[in-house]
């Protein structure tokens, strides 16, 4: 459905993508993770067709991105920023867009009428863009993309911003839309957020891509990353020799007055590990499982792939 | 430059023959004569560049916090309004000033010409500073109670041209049968003072001893209305540092129904047209080209009330100056028609500022907000954008150009000009104003933000409109006049050709050669403007060159004049 190869994109002297490569299959929701300037937005604009690569094909259904009249209509763009008219009315608003994909002024009251509800917003209709919050507004983005009906959307941080409230109506939103059919290619430079809606992730820095796969593959490139929080009641400097001398733990140090455990193995080592402490006398009081931070990934990821 | 700029100018003063074009060298009654001429076209480029400078760099002094949301947060600090104000006015003092004394060297040299006393070269400097202190006040002002740059400047701009040219010459005419009255007059307004500073041959006696202190009442009336302007503005400030909510900012006649009292009285005599406006509207859907739509529809909704008080305050002058005249018993149909050609070219003047300033922000202002890119990942072609721009800004400006008709029609009416001459005066004012307006939609193309493309477009527009017929004026006045080489330099840039066809002057010239010669160069100005705008749209995002082809830029011109409400 969206395939780059070799993408390339220069600045002048700098490289904001070098050569990056990636496949998107239909009904995908495909996470690009990174971090702030690693090249995420730019490898959207050229999806989108705004902006032309400096070498390498990109195609969206088949179709070249150098094709910008047939791609436009097959792709909904949300860019990192908002872009909404703050003085239309929501309604106004769909409609203007409507117009743009040269939408039959007599079809279009039923399309929006339709994203309008998907999106949850049918009550805001004649509300003023600008009355809405941030959440909303993200919202009705995500209506606009749809107003055209296209087979693929390229959301380009839309998390970015949102109360925690927000991000879950979002992520159902956007499971919904993948129940509907559509590919989803959707941007965070935050892990844990797009972990739980992607079937595919993909994490770029420095403009080159340093891994491509499912969810099971990221977990197994990235065992060994993992850790616990545990909280014990007394006996902490005992408690933190005790795993040390752990075969199953790499390092346990004490942090804001948790003792933090890195595992030689995975989570599956946790009951054991915790079954011992007690066995040995510690009362654990609490524990948290701790998912290895983007940083942490990158380190792992990147080790001797970058200069 | 400005070093090359002052040799070049001493250079010249070595190097000109006498201006007979004998050969020989300029004598002193030559150079005199020539260092008199050169401080009279400097002076007022001086006056013409601070009137226009002035707005431009203060519109944006709260208005730019406003955009960014930050007005709310300066008031937070310990920061007191009054030393914001004060401070941000003081800031803008000093590089106007700074931009004066850069351009004194220039004066100073028309002194070593001869024929300029350094009484004239101090009044000079006096008028400008005022007229400096007075756009101040006026910008702060529309700064600080207006929400947007584009608003803050078109009223500023509205205001320095109704105080400085509208005003006196007004006031000039209604007092026309006091001897003398125009000295007094000059204590009151920079122009007038000017004017009369850089030509007093004419003035003797007390008269001129008068006159050599003339610039200080406009200098004193400058820095009153900065005080005045900070002052108020301080009271107003905490009341404007926010956006106003939405609801407030949908203009017409909802607008209208939560203004306060003195805006609803301004705007009494453009109701009508607001109705009429709003009823238009209303019948029109989005049809098929959304961004004409959006400019016309919702950008004249949000700049509606903005043109409604400018509009208020033209009905008001013209309606006050017939009644000083009629006071005074000066009224008959000369005043009357004099009267109407100064406000018809105050409206022109509006009228071209409002479209050439709304165009220009056009495209800026989407990319400020981040909703261009939203736009060009549309289906939507780049032509259709760009003459979306041109049409909508267009029609959202047709209801200023009735204002210049009606005065046309007055002037017509007064029998000093035939019908005819008053339907092509009209026609030519709509033809230039789409022409400027169509120039500052590629400058919007071209330009990063939206101050920089306003002031590309403001300078691009007086070039276009008015260059050509000054740089013949100066010409002829240097060199002697020649009728062929004037009629064909005014045809290429014909600025005031609407009024000059309405006013008796020396430049009126109905010949139906320079008349098409003058259209054919705004038509010309016009559509390379707009196929410039295409092209550079489409290279900017990647697009398909082939797109900005004449044939399929016509093909979307037809599409979107025929496109009707849904």
């Amino acid at each position: 459905m969206i395939e780059t190869v070799n993408l390339v994109k220069h600045f002048g002297r700098l490289e904001a993508l070098r050569g990056v490569s990636m496949k998107v299959q239909e009904g995908d929701i495909y996470g690009l993770i990174g971090p702030n300037g690693a090249g995420k937005s730019t490898m959207f604009r050229i999806l989108s067709t705004i902006m032309r690569p400096t070498s390498g094909v990109a195609t969206i259904c088949g179709v070249p991105v150098s094709q910008g009249d047939k791609v436009r209509k097959l792709i909904g763009y949300m860019p990192d920023v908002f872009g909404v008219y703050e003085d239309m009315t929501v309604y106004e608003y769909l409609e203007f867009f409507a117009a743009a994909y040269y939408i039959k002024s007599k079809e279009r009251k039923a399309l929006i009428n339709g994203v309008l509800e998907l999106t949850d917003l049918g009550f805001k209709k004649a509300a003023m863009v600008k009355s809405l919050s941030r959440g909303m507004q993200q919202r009705l983005g995500v209506a606009r993309v749809l107003v055209h009906d296209p087979k693929v959307l390229i959301l380009d941080e839309p998390a970015s911003g949102l109360d925690p409230r927000a991000r879950i109506e979002l992520r159902e939103l956007l499971k919904e839309l993948r129940r509907l059919g559509k590919t989803i290619l959707i941007s965070s430079h935050i892990l844990s957020e797009l972990a739980e809606i992607c079937n595919r992730i993909g994490i770029i820095e420095k403009g080159a891509l340093v891994f491509e796969g499912t969810k099971e593959d990221l977990s197994s490139r990235l065992s060994g990353l993992e850790a616990i929080c545990i909280e014990v009641d007394g006996k902490r400097e005992e408690a933190l020799c005790f795993l040390g001398a752990h075969p199953g733990v790499d390092k346990a140090l004490i942090e804001d007055g948790f003792i933090r455990v890195r595992l030689k193995g995975d989570f599956k080592d946790v009951p054991g590990l915790l079954g011992s402490m007690v066995s040995a006398g510690y009362r654990i009081s609490r524990f948290n499982p701790e998912e290895p931070s983007l940083e942490a990934a990158f380190m792992a990821l990147t080790k001797g792939k970058l200069a | 430059m400005f070093l090359a700029a002052i040799v070049g100018a001493v250079a010249l003063w070595w190097a000109l023959d006498a201006p007979d074009g004998s050969g020989r060298r300029m004598t002193l009654s030559d150079s005199a004569e020539f260092g008199r001429k050169m401080f009279v076209w400097l002076s007022f480029l001086l006056m013409t560049g601070a009137a226009l400078l002035t707005p431009a760099v203060t519109a944006d002094l709260l208005t730019g916090e406003k955009k960014a949301n930050t007005l709310g947060l300066l008031l937070l600090t310990r920061l007191s309004p009054v030393i914001i104000v004060r401070d941000k006015a003081l800031s803008r003092i000093a590089y106007m000033g700074q931009l004066v004394v850069l351009c004194m060297p220039f004066l100073f040299i028309c002194m070593m010409f001869g024929g300029v006393s350094s009484w004239q070269i101090v009044a000079v400097v006096g008028s400008i500073f005022a007229i400096i202190l007075t756009g101040l006040a006026a910008g702060l002002f529309f700064s600080t109670v207006l929400q947007n740059y584009v608003s803050a400047l078109c009223a500023s701009y509205a205001f320095m041209f109704a105080y400085l040219l509208v005003l006196p010459t007004a006031i000039g005419m209604a007092l026309a049968f006091i001897r003398g009255a125009e000295i007094w007059l000059a204590f009151a307004s920079p122009f007038m003072a000017l004017v009369l500073i850089v030509e007093p041959r004419f003035i003797t006696g007390p008269e001129l001893e008068a006159l050599k202190s003339a610039w200080t009442g406009p200098l004193g009336a400058g820095l009153v209305m900065l005080l005045a302007s900070v002052v108020i503005c301080t009271r107003l400030l905490p009341r404007h540092a926010e956006l106003r909510p939405a609801a407030a900012s949908r203009g017409g006649l909802t607008g209208l129904a939560s203004a306060s009292a003195w805006k609803v009285l301004l705007s009494v005599p453009v109701l009508p047209f607001i109705f009429l406006a709003e009823i238009f509207e209303r019948r029109r859907g989005i049809g098929r080209n959304p961004v004409l739509w959006r400019e016309a529809a919702v950008t004249k909704r949000s700049g509606r009330l903005a043109t409604v008080y400018v509009s208020g305050v033209i009905l008001y002058l013209f309606a006050g100056i017939l009644a000083i005249c009629a006071a005074s018993g000066n009224i008959n149909l000369d005043v009357l028609y004099q009267i109407a050609v100064a406000f018809f070219v105050f409206s022109e003047f509006f009228l071209f500022l409002a479209a050439s300033v709304t165009s220009a922000v056009s495209l800026t202002q989407e990319r400020e907000e981040g909703t261009f890119e939203v736009l060009i990942s549309t289906a939507l072609r780049t032509r259709h954008i760009v003459l979306g721009k041109f049409l909508g800004v267009l029609r959202s400006c047709a209801v200023l150009a009735v204002f210049p008709a009606v005065f046309a029609v007055i002037a017509g009416a007064s029998g000093r000009v035939f019908p005819g001459v008053v339907a092509l005066s009209i026609a030519f004012l709509l033809l230039q104003a789409a022409g400027v307006s169509a120039m500052a939609v590629y400058f919007s193309a071209v330009s990063s933000t939206s101050v920089k493309a306003a002031g590309l477009a403001i300078v691009g527009g007086i070039v276009a409109l008015v260059a050509p017929m000054v740089a013949t004026a100066v010409l002829a006045d240097v060199f002697g006049n020649s009728r062929a080489f004037e009629e064909v330099l005014f045809s290429l840039g014909p600025g005031v050709l609407p009024a000059t066809l309405l006013a008796d002057t020396p430049y009126k010239m109905a010949a139906p050669g320079t008349l098409l010669l003058s259209a054919f160069a705004f038509v010309s100005i016009g559509l390379l403007s707009l196929l410039a705008a295409t092209h550079r749209l489409n290279s900017e995002t990647g697009r398909e060159g082939g797109g900005s082809g004449m044939s399929r830029w016509l093909g979307a011109a037809r599409s979107a004049l025929s496109a009707r409400s849904r």
